[in-house]
């Protein structure tokens, strides 16, 4: 499952209409990309030392692949905040 | 009024469907327990097959709170996101897992998440279909929490 692409931003005071912002959150994923890559690479190394030492636990590397799906299951998640103040709206898409 | 029912006047509201098919599809509803949605007679006949949207799982979680000054927060959250929280919990190292729970327990809660199965989840998600809170304050507030 893909992390969400895109962030829908609209912080507006209620009497005034602004129009919100599409943050590219897919340029976000593409710079951590190698550092992503490093740490999965660690872990499979640490899971590959502790399965030979016969550790009980060596699932890293699931662990970190089933953190990455938990951001993919962001994706639709909807805020909408409205109060004398401030009215937030919020979409992961 | 169930979910299932509300899903169907919905769409029936929006145009999906007429009112020929919203009739069929309640009708499907009420013999769900009797048959199989798929053998219930007519309902072939329907464009698009209703037995998905019957036998849908939830799909989100919705959180609507009206306060007493007039702030409103609405929030809708995929049950993907449970789902995935409830696959990852059976992956905690164990010493990490012990924390939790003692942590949870000191909160008042006493859950142990290793007893969480995968297999579980979707009877977990399913059971919340028909979930639905509603709480009215006494200076007018209202929360409304419901899966759909």
């Amino acid at each position: 499952m893909f992390p969400p692409m895109l962030l829908y931003l609209r912080i507006a005071a209620p009497d005034r209409s602004r129009a919100g912002i599409w943050l590219p959150l897919f340029l976000v994923w593409l710079l951590l990309l190698p550092l992503v890559v490093l740490v999965l690479v660690l872990a499979l190394v640490a899971d590959i030392v502790l399965f030979v030492l016969g550790q009980k636990y060596h699932h890293y590397t699931l662990l970190l692949l089933r953190a990455f799906g938990l951001l993919g299951a962001t994706r639709g998640m909807i805020v909408h905040i409205t109060s004398d103040k401030t009215n937030v709206d919020m979409e992961l898409v | 009024m169930s979910e299932d029912r509300a899903r169907i006047l919905n769409m029936l509201a929006e145009g999906k469907i007429n009112a020929e098919e919203a009739e069929r599809l309640l009708d499907a509803l009420d013999a769900r327990t009797a048959a199989p949605a798929a053998t219930v007679p007519g309902l072939s006949a329907i464009k698009g097959d209703p037995a998905p949207l019957i036998n849908a799982l939830p799909k989100f979680l919705h959180v609507k709170v009206d306060g007493d000054e007039g702030e409103k927060v609405d929030v809708k959250i995929p049950l993907a996101l449970v789902r995935s929280g409830l696959k990852l919990t059976s992956l905690i190292p164990p010493q990490a897992m012990e924390q939790l729970n003692s942590q949870m327990a000191e909160s008042g809660m006493s859950i142990d998440f290793n007893n969480f199965k995968p297999e579980d989840i979707d009877e977990l998600i399913e059971a919340l279909r028909e979930m639905e809170v509603n709480v009215d304050g006494s200076n007018g507030e209202r929360v409304r929490v419901y899966a759909e």
